[in-house]
C-alpha cells in the first residue's frame, strides 16, 4: 500500500469525525411559568434533589399510574435532568398524591377539571405551596378524584392520564399548552407527553430557575 | 478405510500443529477514552459523554503472508455515561460495549506492528431511560500500533495503542427526532500477554 493511501484511509475518518449529530428544533414550545403578580416564575428541581420522591395513596391504582406517570415524564429527559421514584412513605415524598378534592386554600391551583365530553369522568389540582421568596415548600399536593363511578374503566384510564398531566405540573410546567393534542392542555385527551410538551420540559430544565424547592421535611 | 483414515489424522494432526505455529493469540487489559457522544444545545450546551472505561481485549492472527497476519479482534468496554450542562453532571447510568474487527496487520520494525481493522460495536441496553434504553450497532474502522517483546517461553509482553472511529446514534435519540449520526473517536491503550507466532 502506497504512502499516500495509508494517508488517505487515515483521513477519512478523522473527516467523517468532524461531523455532529444533527438535534431537533426544539422551538414548538408553550408558555410554562406562572405569572403571580408582577413575577414570571420558573421552577425546576434542582440535580440536587433528584430523584423526586412521589408517594401515591393506595387507592383506585394511584401506585400504579404514578409509577407510569413518572416513567413516561422520565423518557422525556435523555439527560437526566428530571427523574423521580415512588416512595412508601409519606413522610419523606416530595410529592404527595392523593384522592380526593383539594383543601381550600390560595396557593396556585393548577387545575384540570375534565368536563368535555371525551373526559368527564375526573378532576385533579396540583399544590405547589409557593411562597414570597420564591421558594416551593414541600411536599407539593397533587388532589385527584373521580366524578363519578372511580372503578369504571374510563375513569381509571382518566386517572391514570390526568395523574400524568399533573405529574408534569410538578416537575415545573406550571401553565397549560393552548393545544389540545398536548398532555397538558388543561383538558387533555393524550395518554403521554407530546413532541411541544418534551420541548418545553427540555427547555424549562435548562433555563435558569428563579424558584427553588425548600428545605426538604 | 484404516489408510484412508490415518491419513485424515495425519493431515488434521500436521494442519493443526502449522495452523499453531503461524497463529497468534494476545489478551490485553487496559482503558478506552471517547470524544463526546451526543452534542446539543437546549437554551445551553449540553453533552453526552462516555467516562474512561476499563477494556478487555481478545484476539488472534494468522499468517496470510510473510509479514502480514489477518484476524479478529473482540473487545469489551465497560464504563459510566454522564451529561454534563452548566455545572451539572447528570449519571445516565452503566455503558457497556463490545466490538468485534476483522483485522489485518504488519510488521513495521523493531517489535512493533501495525494493524487495521473494520467490524462493528455494539451498545447494550443501559439501565432504563435514557439514550441507551435500547441497544444499539454500528459500523467501526479502527488501526493502532502493537509492540511485543519477549517475556517468557511461551509468552510475549504486548502493548497496544489504538484509535477507532464510528458513527453514533440511537432509537432514543432518532425518537427525540435527532438526525444524523455523531462522530466518536475512542482512543485506547492495553498491555498484556500474546502467544503464537513470533
Amino acid at each position: 500500500m502506497s504512502r499516500a493511501k495509508a494517508a488517505a484511509m487515515l483521513a477519512l475518518p478523522l473527516l467523517a469525525a468532524c461531523s455532529d449529530i444533527g438535534a431537533p428544533s426544539r422551538a414548538d414550545v408553550y408558555e410554562w411559568r406562572a405569572v403571580q403578580g408582577s413575577d414570571t416564575l420558573n421552577f425546576r428541581w434542582p440535580p440536587s434533589f433528584l430523584p423526586v420522591r412521589v408517594w401515591a395513596e393506595d387507592q383506585f391504582s394511584l401506585p400504579l399510574y404514578a409509577d407510569s406517570s413518572i416513567a413516561a415524564w422520565r423518557r422525556v429527559f435523555l439527560y437526566h435532568e428530571w427523574d423521580a421514584v415512588r416512595v412508601a412513605d409519606s413522610a419523606t415524598a416530595d410529592v404527595i398524591v392523593r384522592y380526593g378534592p383539594p383543601p381550600p386554600g390560595d396557593d396556585i391551583l393548577l387545575e384540570r377539571f375534565a368536563i368535555d365530553s371525551r373526559a368527564p369522568e375526573c378532576q385533579a389540582t396540583t399544590l405547589p405551596h409557593l411562597d414570597d421568596v420564591h421558594e416551593v415548600h414541600l411536599p407539593m399536593h397533587v388532589y385527584i378524584a373521580a366524578r363519578f363511578l372511580p372503578e369504571l374503566p374510563e375513569t381509571q384510564a382518566c386517572l391514570a392520564l390526568t395523574l400524568t398531566h399533573e405529574i408534569g405540573h410538578t416537575l415545573g410546567i406550571f401553565r397549560h399548552s393552548p393545544h389540545p393534542e398536548d398532555l397538558m392542555y388543561s383538558n387533555p385527551t393524550v395518554a403521554g407527553p407530546s413532541e411541544r410538551d418534551r420541548n418545553t420540559a427540555e427547555v424549562l430544565y435548562h433555563t435558569p430557575a428563579n424558584v427553588s424547592p425548600a428545605a426538604r421535611p | 478405510m484404516r489408510k484412508t483414515l490415518f491419513v485424515i489424522g495425519w493431515l488434521a494432526v500436521a494442519g493443526t500443529q502449522r495452523l499453531a505455529a503461524q497463529t497468534d493469540y494476545y489478551l490485553r487489559a487496559g482503558a478506552t477514552a471517547w470524544s463526546t457522544l451526543v452534542g446539543d444545545f437546549i437554551a445551553q450546551d449540553v453533552r453526552a459523554k462516555a467516562a474512561v472505561a476499563p477494556t478487555l481485549v481478545a484476539g488472534l492472527g494468522h499468517s496470510i503472508a510473510t509479514r502480514y497476519r489477518a484476524g479478529v479482534e473482540l473487545a469489551a468496554e465497560s464504563g459510566g455515561l454522564h451529561s454534563e450542562y452548566d455545572d451539572v453532571r447528570g449519571d445516565l447510568g452503566s455503558l457497556r460495549t463490545a466490538s468485534l474487527l476483522g483485522v489485518v496487520d504488519g510488521v513495521v520494525g523493531g517489535g512493533v506492528r501495525w494493524q487495521a481493522g473494520l467490524g462493528f460495536i455494539h451498545y447494550f441496553a443501559g439501565d432504563g431511560a435514557g439514550l441507551l434504553a435500547s441497544a444499539t450497532t454500528r459500523l467501526l474502522v479502527g488501526g493502532g500500533l502493537d509492540f511485543r517483546r519477549p517475556l517468557l517461553a511461551a509468552f510475549d509482553l504486548t502493548v497496544a495503542a489504538r484509535y477507532d472511529f464510528h458513527r453514533f446514534t440511537t432509537p432514543a435519540l432518532q425518537a427525540h427526532g435527532y438526525s444524523g449520526a455523531q462522530g466518536v473517536q475512542r482512543v485506547s491503550l492495553s498491555i498484556g500477554l500474546a502467544r503464537g507466532s513470533r
